[in-house]
């Protein structure tokens, strides 16, 4: 097409595609605050030329494609910080709950082993006494209170883990059932040769979710999916997804994960879950299991002294009760620690002596010795020194956990800012857009008002 | 190239640091509010060990000083009971002196007699001294009176066994004095002061001058126990000093491990109060800060 009709074509077009580029413009100042959106950038190019008698001459300008400005190595390095900071974040809620189950030292479990073993030196000022003697039953039943409270609240804290995990297998699901959706709408969407960027920017959106809840790998096929895999297990290939199923086994009916059909509970590692799992299933019964080796050694260390002394009973009884009802052995020892209740309920069977002499008090300085004795791990430890060990491993736990939490979210915010530094808005990129399509719109519409005038003029001829 | 700042890098930066900064303002507080520098073990997990192992030792000390407080009591009773019971073979003594004196009657030694059977009553009472509820001398049998009169005579039902008391983490106090120590002899106090009657009432100067030595043995006796008792009295007051020092170096130990340093939290407090609202009212001009609002 070439004279003043051409002319006004190069104007026609000079407008459509200013006003395209607005719109693009548009749309990205509208999504400034929308997460995962990449900026888009219109791609201008000139439109074929026509021949003239010059030569080849231009016929104005086109939109080529919308593209979206997107970094795939850097998405793909903030999905592995977001697996960590998922994983961090849950440990180092949970520890925090474990923490304050057992305080500083001013109350919980060493503070009642103290006041239990001085209430024994206490009784060993007048083993005749009946209130020293209800003194050291309450004592005893204190500490008793104790480790069965922080049994409880452990167990507790690992159930919620439990629970969590079901929520947490759940909004997987959700999201690779999303990820296989948008990736079949991508499919079709794209057949035409063109990137669907919002579809894509919700799909990473949706991958990066993924990432702060479960071990994740995933790659771009050459038709424009992604293939999402947890280890060893696929979970979206195409448009197709496979849920993660959940299974209850063990004596605590604790929900095990399966791909598949498949178990790869063990397996994982990262994001929300494998915090999840490992407070649940490594973190938690270590502490479980240091708090019942300690019950089960002040329970059977108490009974076997009192089992060798001699009550106030008159006369006194011929085999001594167990101080503390027994345990069968270390696990649960915490949750069933109690006073006997025959002790409970008459403290004249405590055994205060040896001799069985009413005001015998030696079997109570006894009593009393074994909280400074050294008779944990393997003769190394107090009782006190082992709750606090037990405290201080805990504490650092939850310290170190935090400090991988503060450090990675260093790492994500920093990545983040990357990520943005390419694909975000800036809104005052999109300002100096809108001027610069609108004057260029502007120009198209003068362009379109000279040509108009031009036509008038030949028109005037002919008239 | 100059780097993009796009308005969510603005805005990210900026919770990021206005939430560092609460967390340090948060923690400032903490520290002012509890005056604890560690609250808990992840604080500082080294300091809340120490801490934790000093309150231990700290709790067990207290009970040694209270322990230690009602041990002095009684140690006090018996050191005051023998000597009550010193000033009693006194006076017996006393009265077989005068029962020697050669100047009596059968009326004055009858009167001198009663007086040493009222010696032997007092001794008797001062035997059954009873602390707390349990009598002082009956070693472990001493929820009844040990000396019993029956028959004329005194005869000892309580036993001889120790009664130990741990007046701290390293010693181990035997804390009463038995029959054995005191009274049993020979030669035993109170045959000793029927014996003494007896012989006033009879005027036998002989057996007078042999009770009269006895009586001095048996003084002896109370006077070396006492020593003993007293020497126990000085080792608890020192005890319980060592104990009271020990734990004030112990609390300033633990005050040192975990208190927070005011000033310094203070100040901590002021300057991260100071840099949330600054951050917050530079924000808000940076906010305006855009081309957009700059445009007709």
């Amino acid at each position: 097409m070439q004279g003043l009709t051409g002319i006004l074509d190069i104007g026609k077009q000079a407008l459509l595609t200013q006003q395209l580029a607005l719109q693009v413009t548009s749309n990205n100042i509208s999504n400034v605050n929308t997460p995962g959106y990449s900026r888009q950038r219109g791609a201008l190019e000139e439109r074929y030329p026509a021949q003239s008698e010059a030569g080849p001459v231009g016929t104005g300008v086109q939109m080529k494609t919308v593209e979206a400005a997107r970094d795939q190595f850097l998405e793909a390095r903030l999905s592995t910080v977001m697996q960590t900071t998922g994983k961090q974040d849950t440990v180092t809620g949970y520890l925090n709950q474990v923490q304050s189950v057992f305080g500083l030292s001013q109350d919980g479990v060493g503070d009642a082993l103290s006041k239990f073993f001085n209430a024994f030196s206490g009784l060993a000022n007048d083993p005749t006494s009946s209130s020293l003697r209800y003194n050291v039953v309450t004592a005893g039943q204190n500490l008793a209170g104790m480790f069965n409270d922080a049994a409880r609240q452990l167990s507790d804290i690992q159930q919620n883990a439990d629970t969590a995990v079901v929520d947490t297998v759940n909004q997987i699901n959700n999201l690779t059932a999303r990820i296989a959706a948008l990736n079949g709408q991508i499919t079709n969407a794209e057949a035409t040769g063109f990137h669907s960027n919002d579809l894509r920017d919700q799909r990473g959106e949706a991958v990066k979710e993924l990432s702060s809840l479960v071990d994740v790998h995933y790659y771009e096929s050459s038709d424009g999916t992604f293939s999402v895999s947890t280890g060893a297990e696929t979970l979206v290939t195409a448009n197709f997804h496979e849920d993660l199923s959940l299974t209850r086994t063990g004596p605590l009916g604790f929900n095990q994960v399966l791909a598949n059909g498949r178990d790869i509970t063990s397996t994982i590692q990262r994001g929300r879950l494998g915090g999840l799992l490992q407070v649940r299933d490594n973190q938690i019964p270590g502490y479980q299991s240091d708090l019942d080796t300690l019950a089960e050694s002040v329970i059977r260390e108490v009974n076997t002294v009192h089992q060798a002394g001699k009550d106030l009973q008159s006369p006194p009884s011929a085999t001594s009760l167990n101080f503390f009802a027994p345990v069968a052995g270390v696990p649960g020892a915490a949750k069933a620690f109690a006073v006997n209740a025959a002790v409970a309920a008459d403290p004249r069977y405590i055994a205060a002596g040896q001799t069985g002499a009413p005001a015998d008090n030696t079997n109570a300085l006894a009593l009393a010795d074994l909280g400074n004795q050294k008779l944990m791990a393997s003769g190394t430890q107090s009782f006190t020194d082992a709750i606090t060990a037990m405290q201080a491993r805990i504490g650092t736990d939850a310290r170190s956990s935090q400090m991988e939490t503060d450090t990675n979210n260093a790492i994500k915010t920093q990545l983040e800012n990357s990520r943005d530094q390419i694909s975000g808005v800036s809104l005052d990129e999109e300002a100096i857009d809108l001027m610069r399509f609108q004057k260029a719109y502007q120009a198209a519409a003068k362009l379109i008002n000279v040509v108009n005038g031009l036509m008038d003029d030949v028109l005037n001829i002919a008239g | 190239m100059v780097m993009r700042i796009t308005s969510s890098i603005q805005n990210r930066n900026f919770l990021e640091n206005i939430n560092l900064t609460k967390s340090r303002l948060d923690k400032a507080q903490e520290q002012i509010t509890t005056g604890k520098r560690v609250n808990r073990f992840s604080d500082d997990p080294f300091a809340a060990s120490q801490s934790n192992r000093i309150a231990a030792v700290m709790s067990t000390n207290d009970q040694f000083i209270s322990n230690n407080d009602l041990l002095r009591s009684k140690l006090e009773l018996t050191d005051s009971t023998l000597q009550s019971l010193v000033q009693t073979m006194d006076s017996a003594r006393t009265a077989a002196a005068q029962a020697l004196s050669g100047v009596t009657t059968p009326e004055s030694r009858a009167a001198l007699a009663e007086s040493v059977g009222s010696a032997r009553a007092e001794a008797l009472s001062s035997a059954n001294t009873k602390f707390d509820g349990l009598y002082l001398f009956a070693g472990t049998q001493s929820t009844n009176p040990p000396f019993v009169d029956s028959g004329g005579s005194v005869s000892y039902v309580g036993n001889d066994d120790p009664v130990y008391l741990r007046v701290d983490a390293a010693t181990v106090m035997k804390t009463n004095l038995t029959n054995s120590d005191v009274f049993a002899g020979p030669p035993a106090m109170f045959d000793t002061l029927d014996a003494l009657k007896t012989a006033i009432q009879n005027n036998d100067t002989a057996a007078i001058r042999a009770r009269m030595n006895d009586l001095e043995t048996i003084s002896d006796r109370l006077n070396t126990a006492d020593t003993v008792v007293g020497g126990n009295m000085q080792l608890v007051d020192q005890v319980q000093q060592a104990l009271k020092d020990r734990n004030e170096a112990l609390q300033s130990e633990s005050s040192r491990l975990t208190d927070a340093d005011l000033v310094k939290a203070i100040s901590d407090m002021n300057l991260a109060n100071d840099a949330v609202s600054v951050a917050l009212r530079s924000q808000a001009q940076i906010q305006n800060l855009s081309l957009i609002d700059l445009m007709e």
